[in-house]
């Protein structure tokens, strides 16, 4: 039949049934202003919600899947299970907004640390979305339906090199990413996140949001870096702070904090475009870099021999210059990072 | 009878072994000129001086004899692990490098125990610190969550 046909045999139809003439016709709705959607997202408006989501990730050709189960209730309150092939939790991380735990029970072991996030940035979203807008061409079209909820995807596509970095589907409704997509440089996927089931503005019962170690774990206190000056960092390191000349395009100097380990201070430095992050490290004499067991490629820099390797949070890239070594971490390309290392004096 | 020259007996001793100044030898002699007390003891002191100076010396024990000259022999000798070094370059160098190179790792050990303790830094600790800013982000993707896997936090500072 022809589509001409079909609509006018549905008007008839829906004539013959009573239905009112506005709903004949849905359009769907025109798409929010890119910016505005992604300024949602950064703060959905939910009370609360449960759900089921599936992440995976991808390395060297290999998928990492994992399931969760979620909760989460306003402001700042959460928890997530992480599930085995069998559906049993096998880490949960459990915040009551001041307070963050992780339980690996395999280990008996607890994580007792400042719920993530806090304190942890200098960047707020409206700095962040000011990046983006500055860095990424966003553009919105209608979405499936993720989780039975309809959505916006959101495309971010960078402006230096044109290839797309994220792309994101944010409920209608909420604003909340119900399901991402992260891409590496070369354009293949990173990762990647999609709520299977999710319902919103149930209340959560607080003991959700409680966490008490089991009898017989071990209790673990986090490192809690702190955010400091370059002058701060300068005195709590013993070292005189080195930051690049060259960064990619878009990136900025976002923060940087003392990270305490084994009576040395290493500095890390925090570099932004709005969605990813680029870390720096600068350790002080006397710190052996471990990086792993994996054998890693030797890369020649101007201070001389390198070590990269591909983790899941991006390439990680080691070396030495003078007395002090560094490390790089972030999901740019091999060459990016080269370029970075070179350009500390 | 007793004479007031001060300090008679040191002066009379001292001008036998011709030890007085000369102003100090003309004075006792002024005086024992005049004195015969003094006189006669300062002839006593020169003879007795001279007898000791004619008496033939006395012969050294034997064992004493030996005695010193087996310190003096070890005196000008050099010290015995100078004497097994030499040698032992001498005739085996490779040993000799082997000593030289025990000394040296030695020395070296005690240089190292005295600087500080090196710390040894896993990558973990790092993507954890990193991985810590990536979630902090707005549009932290969810996938973040995986690298709060434990393994990858340390304990207490």
């Amino acid at each position: 039949m022809r589509p001409r046909r079909a609509a006018q045999l549905a008007v008839v139809l829906a004539a013959a049934l009573g239905v009112p003439a506005r709903a004949r016709w849905r359009r769907a709705p025109a798409p929010p202003d890119a910016m505005a959607a992604l300024a949602r997202a950064a703060a959905p408006e939910v009370s609360s919600y449960a759900g089921r989501l599936r992440v995976e990730v991808y390395g060297q050709g290999v998928s990492e899947p994992r399931e969760l189960r979620v909760r989460f209730q306003a402001p700042d309150r959460y928890r997530r299970e992480i599930l085995d092939g069998d559906g049993r939790v096998v880490i949960l991380i459990v915040s009551d907004g001041a307070t963050e735990w992780i339980y690996d029970k395999s280990k008996g072991k607890v994580w007792e640390g400042e719920a993530s996030g806090t304190g942890q940035r200098q960047f707020g979203s409206q700095d962040a979305l000011e990046l983006i807008r500055a860095n990424y061409d966003a553009k919105v079209a209608n979405g499936p339906k993720v989780a039975r909820r309809k959505t916006w995807i959101v495309s971010l596509r960078s402006k230096a090199d044109h290839k797309l970095k994220r792309r994101l589907w944010l409920d209608r409704k909420t604003g909340l990413i119900l399901r991402s997509e992260e891409f590496l440089p070369d354009g293949s996927l990173s990762s990647s996140m999609a709520f299977s089931k999710i319902a919103f503005n149930r209340r959560q019962k607080e003991a959700a949001f409680r966490f008490k170690p089991p009898r017989g774990a071990v209790v673990v206190r986090r490192l809690e870096p702190d955010p400091v000056s370059l002058g701060q960092a300068k005195a709590a390191s013993g070292m005189d702070p080195r930051l690049p000349a060259w960064l990619p395009p878009g990136y900025v100097f976002e923060s940087l904090d003392v990270l305490p380990r084994g009576g040395r201070n290493i500095i890390h430095y925090r570099f932004s475009d709005g969605i990813n992050v680029v870390s720096l490290f600068q350790c002080p004499p006397h710190v052996r870099l471990d990086l792993g067991p994996k054998a890693g490629q030797t890369v020649q820099l101007g201070s001389g021999p390198g070590v990269l390797e591909w983790t899941n949070e991006g390439e990680v890239l080691g070396w030495s210059s003078g007395a002090d070594k560094f490390v790089l971490i972030g999901p740019i390309g091999s060459s990016d990072l080269e370029r970075i290392a070179d350009s500390i004096r | 009878m007793t004479c007031d020259y001060p300090e008679i007996e040191d002066c009379l001793e001292a001008y036998a072994d011709a030890e007085l100044a000369p102003a100090e030898r003309r004075g006792l002699e002024e005086h024992a000129r005049g004195c015969p007390e003094c006189r006669r003891r300062l002839a006593l002191a020169l003879a007795l001086k001279a007898a000791v100076r004619r008496a033939p010396a006395p012969a050294m024990p034997p064992e004493l004899a030996a005695s010193l000259h087996a310190r003096a022999q070890r005196l000008s000798r050099p010290p015995i692990w100078r004497v097994w070094l030499a040698g032992l370059r001498a005739r085996r160098p490779a040993a000799y490098g082997l000593a030289a190179g025990f000394a040296a790792a030695a020395a070296l050990l005690v240089v190292r125990l005295a600087q500080p303790e090196t710390v040894t830094l896993p990558l973990d600790v790092l993507l954890a610190a990193h991985g810590d800013c990536v979630r902090a982000m707005p549009l932290a993707p969810e996938a973040a969550i995986l690298s709060q896997l434990p393994g990858r936090w340390e304990g207490p500072r």
